[in-house]
């Protein structure tokens, strides 16, 4: 550590020395990765910074850009005309508050004459206007923001002396179409200007080399990019909150409310704590068992998720900064989001699905450096225990999952790419150039290419005289957008996140409280109960895509919402820890989860059996609702739901059959309307075999229900839905089409459309997950197959046969299947109606 | 497959329509012609072959009966005019001897010239032949037991569920004691899921064929 010492004092420019008197002056010390950071920004380097939340990333970035300003601008003090220099690119809006507040702080402390501005979504036109014409130095921003500055015509003027780029919380954007957005944008800005500085912030992920070269994008020489990690390593511990017996937990479930009472004193002791669930409605409800049975803290309770109106958020934002609420009950999020110092406990509430994610979460309380971050994990239902113990393997063991980029999404390209057309126009060698530079992007090819610009000018139309289509025009070589509608809607439906069709909830009198689902108040009738944002709401009525509510009594019990959500897998790295968990090896009874599940696997033994690392457990078993078969490759939801879909194919290549099939993190379920032996087929067959996996998994028919639920994302993204906004007249609906009838039609007529590959490609990537299947599979081959017959579902199997959500699988031709169907169904109903 | 409803013969058309044998009758619902057009002139690309397959099906009712007289019940067409308008008036001109008529649904924007240059008459709310009124927008209330109401609107189709939780939805006929509902007969149209009660007859179509769904094992008392 000497020489650091010595590197201050010798400090080479006068924009070090200036920043150095300040932090003395202030009493702070630069840690050391804010140091490596000073150097490299003013060596010219770009990189990544690799830093936790609250260890002071912000400075860290931004006093090296002063330094160079002042650096290239002795007479740094005096004001001058402003010009916009760095763009400061935030992937919450919630956070660009306490950006700015600490920007302005540097700035002040040193007199330097910097307007640091924000750009939002709900700014006024007039405001915006103002903003262009009299830049500040600083913008923050997030990348939907940005995307839409490009839809402007002369945007490339605000971004002419831009000099850096700063992306903050990279690693939650880099997995995600934002992510891609941003990648496109920062390409876009290197376009305008080659020498563009790019700096990224990022926790730990297990990819940050990655994570970097995203940001740069490819056409970068390597050599003038860095990584700088912090050494701050924060201390967390993880203790799980146990029931007396294993019996008070239910066997299958996701609310965790049994376990209420012993949460409780938890929160009693603590000055603030955080209780995260994994849904929405699990807010409400965790809300809602709480008001009941703890009155005494009523006003000291509040919730917080993505369906409240940002004003609700707002203020419970702060309310948690200025520590006067005792407990928020929140999801996702407030994942991220400004430092909440009061807050000392975490709490989770399920599965936590990966380790990175439960780290992050863990990380909003303890925020004094040094200090440890200590998070319960309440569990949902009895198996998920052993969840505790994984997670504290994985803390200790520091494995962190990677955060995989998203390539060749042609969607926001199509997006993009009009975007641009809406603003001014493009060209198309220099557009292809641009988005060839990017990770995202690196592999498209011409053929790619010319389809898209296709896709948007001609609408993938032969010649037909009766074509109509209009989107983008050619203008000599520029590509632009003539039609003022197709501007304004496309200008109105930019993104990359799909929401489900929502409905405003709004009191009567006014204020808007947040969104619900259409489906779901589609079940409303006037009058019902509903219960949201904590509160009590009798519906009244439905006008122009808004739910009007009044207050009702706190007696009458509401229903509760449910916001459709993907639903996590558990991470392989957490997978890993728990197969290890379950064997003899990893059974360890001193660890207190397992100490408890030790009845539960007792019965899971009586009726089954515990599969040892090196087995792949089996059971089959007969109920009244058909044939059962339960397999167990403990490897997440997603590798499951791609190796039902997998095995249920193969078998059905063997005899038309029809499957129903259900999964959850552990493994996964075949029902079935006759008997498979399955003992025998596995002697036969290669059931698990890698072998044509990618052409069997295209072929079963599931394949494409999974692309099809991709494409909703997709059509939306590429412009093919319009989402609507309030306010809109009836015809606005004439422009609404389904994405599962669009998907069919597209299909059928142009099965080469790039969108609807993306879509399958997607359900491969993400959905079934490939790579991991492969991983899976092939570990399966070396694995002992244990077939057991319980007459019983086991504690294993369970939650998964509970589970209504489910996907189907069949050979039998459809004629054969409706007949039986409808008999079936004339059987049961028919029989139900007349008792 | 036919059904008798207040004595008179209709035989479903797996095509998705109806054709009413005494009065030498087609029956079409939700054509919603134009939809795709309507898509494509605002910048969203949907394959346009897709409008071919309607007039495809139309031409082989019109084949495979003796059909004297077309009746759309509403939504012939989505919104604005546009080309696709111009092919299906080609088409119609083909058959200048059949009659064809229109009750308008709540798509129906219709030019001012539209009766003369269609060759279709236009009747606004509903139209009255024999024992049946034909709507677009099927009836909540009726003005007495004796009335029948065939009508389309709301695309209907069926979820049938059965034995290890397995189901298929597919648009279907829906017939009730005093109304009648068709299913889309667009190309380019989605579905809504209706529920069945035991004095209802529900035929689905899939595949170019009719699967009558009955839950009462009597004979029907369609119409009765």
């Amino acid at each position: 550590m000497q020489h650091r010492t010595l590197d201050i004092i010798k400090v080479r420019s006068k924009g070090e020395k200036v920043i150095s008197d300040w932090i003395a002056a202030n009493g702070w010390q630069l840690a050391d990765f804010q140091r490596d950071t000073m150097a490299a920004y003013l060596a010219g380097k770009s990189g990544l910074l690799n830093a936790p939340t609250g260890s002071g990333k912000t400075y860290a970035l931004f006093l090296p850009i002063l330094a160079d300003f002042i650096n290239k601008n002795p007479d740094y003090q005096k004001p001058r005309k402003s010009k916009l220099r760095i763009l400061w690119i935030t992937p919450l809006r919630a956070l660009t508050k306490d950006i700015q507040r600490n920007l302005i702080n540097a700035c002040t402390g040193m007199n330097i004459p910097w307007k640091i501005g924000i750009r939002t979504g709900d700014m006024s036109a007039k405001e915006k206007n103002e903003q262009i014409k009299d830049a500040p130095e600083v913008l923050l921003i997030t990348p939907e923001s940005l995307h839409l500055f490009f839809a402007q015509k002369g945007h490339e003027d605000m971004f002419r002396h831009l000099e850096g780029i700063v992306v903050d919380e990279w690693h939650e954007l880099l997995s995600t179409k934002r992510g891609v957005a941003t990648e496109l944008g920062l390409a876009h800005m290197r376009t305008l200007n080659p020498n563009l500085l790019v700096w990224g912030v990022s926790a730990t992920i297990g990819n940050l080399e990655q994570a970097l070269q995203t940001l740069i994008g490819t056409q970068f020489d390597p050599e003038k990019a860095v990584i700088i990690r912090s050494t701050i390593i924060k201390k967390v511990e993880v203790e799980s909150i146990l029931p007396d017996h294993i019996e008070k937990l239910p066997w299958a479930g996701y609310l965790g409310i049994n376990l209420l009472d012993k949460v409780m004193p938890i929160i009693m002791k603590s000055k603030t704590t955080l209780l995260f669930t994994n849904t929405r409605s699990q807010t409400e409800i965790w809300f809602r068992f709480v008001s009941e049975n703890y009155p005494e803290l009523a006003g000291q309770v509040a919730l917080h998720h993505g369906s409240l109106d940002r004003d609700i958020r707002a203020w419970v934002e702060e309310n948690l900064h200025l520590g006067k609420l005792k407990l928020v009950i929140c999801t996702s999020s407030l994942d991220l989001g400004v430092d909440f110092r009061p807050v000392e406990t975490v709490i989770q509430v399920g599965s936590a699905k990966s380790i990175s994610r439960f780290l992050q979460r863990a990380g909003r309380s303890g925020h004094r450096p040094g200090a440890t971050s200590k998070i319960y994990f309440v569990p949902t239902h009895a198996i998920e225990l052993i969840e505790g113990v994984c997670l504290r393997d994985g803390v200790r063991q520091n494995k962190i999952e990677e955060r995989i980029p998203i390539i060749q999404a042609f969607d926001v390209l199509v997006q993009y790419m009009v975007t641009l057309a809406v603003g001014g126009g493009f060209k198309e060698d220099v557009l292809f150039q641009e988005i060839k530079s990017t990770y995202s992007y690196q592999y498209l090819n011409t053929e790619e290419w010319q389809w898209l610009l296709g896709f948007i000018t001609t609408g993938g139309a032969t010649l037909d005289a009766y074509d109509e289509f209009s989107r983008v025009d050619r203008e000599g070589d520029l590509y632009v957008v003539k039609n003022k509608r197709v501007a304004m809607r496309h200008r109105l439906s930019m993104g990359t996140i799909v929401s489900d069709a929502s409905l405003k909830v709004q009191y009567v009198s006014g204020k808007y409280i947040g969104t619900v689902e259409e489906s779901f108040i589609a079940r409303m009738n006037p009058g019902d109960v509903f219960s949201f944002a904590g509160m009590n709401l009798e519906f009244i009525r439905v006008r122009e895509m808004t739910a009007h509510v009044r207050k009702a009594s706190a007696k009458k019990k509401g229903i509760i919402p449910r916001w459709a959500g993907g639903r996590i897998p558990l991470s392989s790295q957490l997978s890993e820890f728990i197969r290890e968990r379950l064997s003899g090896s990893g059974y360890d009874i001193r660890e207190p989860e397992l100490a408890t599940l030790q009845p539960l696997f007792d019965l899971q033994r009586e009726r089954s059996d515990i599969p040892d690392k090196n087995q792949l457990l089996i059971e089959q078993c007969r109920t009244k609702e058909g044939y059962h078969i339960f397999i167990y490759p403990f490897e997440g939801r997603l590798v499951h739901e791609g190796m039902a879909a997998l095995i249920a194919y193969r078998v059905s290549k063997i005899r038309p059959i029809t499957f129903s099939m259900a999964m959850n993190d552990y493994g996964f379920e075949l029902l079935t309307d006759s008997e498979i032996l399955l003992e025998d087929l596995l002697q036969e067959h290669a059931l698990f075999s890698t072998e044509d996996l990618l052409l069997d998994i295209q072929r079963s028919v599931n394949s494409t229900e999974m692309a099809k639920r991709k494409f909703r994302e997709v059509a939306a993204i590429s412009g093919m839905i319009f989402q609507g906004y309030p306010g809109q007249g009836i015809k606005a609906r004439h422009l609404q089409a389904s994405s599962s009838l669009l998907f069919d039609v597209i299909s059928e007529h142009e099965p080469k459309n790039l969108l609807i590959r993306q879509a399958y490609q997607e359900a491969l990537d993400q959905q079934l997950e490939e790579r991991r299947l492969r991983m899976a599979l092939e570990r399966i081959r070396t694995q002992d197959v244990i077939i057991r017959y319980p007459t019983t579902p086991s504690p294993f199997a369970f939650p998964i046969m509970v589970d209504r959500l489910r996907e189907q699988l069949s050979s039998e031709k459809l004629e054969d299947r409706l007949t039986k169907l409808v008999r079936q169904f004339e059987q049961v109903n028919g029989a139900k109606d007349k008792k | 497959m036919e059904l008798r409803i207040k004595n008179n013969t209709f035989v479903l058309l797996p095509q998705k329509a109806i054709y009413w044998k005494e009065a030498q009758l087609v029956l079409v619902s939700d054509l919603h012609i134009g939809k795709i057009s309507h898509f494509r002139k605002a910048g969203i690309p949907v394959p346009h072959h897709g409008s071919h397959d309607n007039f495809r099906r139309l031409d082989e009712i019109i084949e495979s009966t003796d059909t004297k007289h077309i009746l759309f019940v509403g939504d012939l067409f989505h919104s604005d005019v546009n080309r696709e308008w111009d092919q299906f008036c080609s088409w119609r001109k083909q058959y200048p001897a059949i009659k064809m008529d229109i009750v308008l649904g709540n798509h129906d924007y219709l030019p001012e010239d539209f009766c003369k240059n269609y060759q279709i008459d236009i009747y606004p709310t509903e139209l009255v032949i024999g024992p049946f009124t034909f709507a677009h927008h099927p009836r909540e209330e009726f003005i007495n037991e004796h009335e029948y109401v065939i009508s389309g609107h709301v695309h209907p189709v069926v979820s049938l569920s059965g034995m290890a939780r397995q189901h298929v939805t597919v648009p279907c006929f829906y017939f009730g004691t005093q109304q009648a509902i068709l299913p889309s007969f667009g190309y380019f149209t989605g579905g809504y899921a209706i529920d069945i009660e035991e004095t209802d007859t529900v035929i689905a179509v899939a595949a170019k064929k009719l699967y009558p769904v009955q839950l009462k094992t009597e004979t029907s008392r369609l119409g009765a």
